[in-house]
């Protein structure tokens, strides 16, 4: 048996079921428990990316069960995102402004 | 096995050059890059490579899973291609380093989209937002639910302390879920 990662024992554990249940809706959920043990590992490198995949999870996830996730950490890291992304916008229309 | 008059044999670059071929190469280019003739190469490939070595050259030494994967792709079907393609992703994930979050993200990204390709076949995922799919499952009376629940509880039993969070937590479900259904208001109200 291969050794498993400590942070990554319920995602193996919710894709262990999702197989059992042959389910879509538990494989994503699996993911996001992959995605929440990442964006916990300290280190800045690749966050960014990680918080897009949360919203490509989300989607998923709403389309799969037709609500959205409840998840506290989910909707932190969401709402992290939408910072993100807003203050890269105005980081763009201030250069612009700059260049005109 | 070298053949100690093939010119192929004897080079060091024997291994890129074979791997070049196994890969798809033409062999006229391929001699031409590397200098050398093309009978020469054309008799190396032919009668000093043997079809298992070419075999491991293309596909290395591939998990069963892999070459089934390859299998699959070619006529099986699409859901147990995907199968197998989950099964590799999820294996590159686990071998990630748990810093390297852009590698994380990316293979993330595309189980995500193996999960929606998979959803999309089996229908839980409709294409239209316009369909909706009315279906009812009543899991609780699925043999293989019951499968599970007698083999997860087998599992659990040297371990009490997992066994009695695992059932209180699962009462504590059904305790909710009775109190949801009974705060509700009644299907049919009775006026007199």
């Amino acid at each position: 048996m291969t050794e498993v990662r400590p942070e990554l024992g319920t995602f193996r554990l919710l894709h262990a079921f999702a197989e059992y249940f042959d389910s879509t809706a538990l494989h994503v959920a699996a993911l996001r428990e992959g995605m929440l043990a990442a964006l916990a590992v300290p280190g800045g490198a690749g966050r960014r990316q990680l918080l897009v995949t949360f919203r490509q999870n989300e989607r998923l996830h709403q389309e799969l069960t037709g609500r959205g996730c409840d998840d506290l950490r989910v909707r932190a890291a969401l709402e992290e995102l939408e910072a993100l992304l807003a203050r890269e916008r105005g980081v763009r229309r201030a250069r612009r402004r700059e260049l005109a | 096995m070298k053949h100690i008059r093939c010119a192929v044999c004897l080079d060091p670059r024997r291994h890129d050059i074979e791997s070049e071929l196994a890969d798809g190469a033409r062999l006229r280019p391929s001699a031409r890059k590397h200098g050398l003739s093309y009978d020469c190469l054309w008799r190396h490939w032919r009668r000093h490579v043997t079809p298992e070595q070419k075999d491991k050259l293309r596909f290395g030494d591939a998990p069963a899973h892999k070459l089934k994967g390859m299998v699959a792709e070619a006529e099986i079907s699409v859901l147990k291609d995907l199968n197998f393609s989950r099964r590799s992703l999820i294996e590159a994930l686990e071998a990630t380093p748990a810093e390297d979050a852009n590698a994380r993200a990316a293979l993330t990204g595309r189980l995500h989209e193996n999960a929606r390709i998979r959803g999309q076949i089996s229908g839980e995922l409709s294409k239209s937002s316009l369909i909706t799919n009315n279906s009812l499952t009543v899991i609780m009376q699925s043999p293989a639910l019951q499968e599970f629940l007698q083999g997860l509880a087998a599992k659990l039993r040297p371990f009490p302390d997992a066994l009695r969070a695992v059932v209180v937590w699962l009462e504590t479900r059904e305790a909710q879920a009775l109190e949801a259904v009974s705060s509700t208001a009644p299907t049919l109200e009775h006026v007199p």
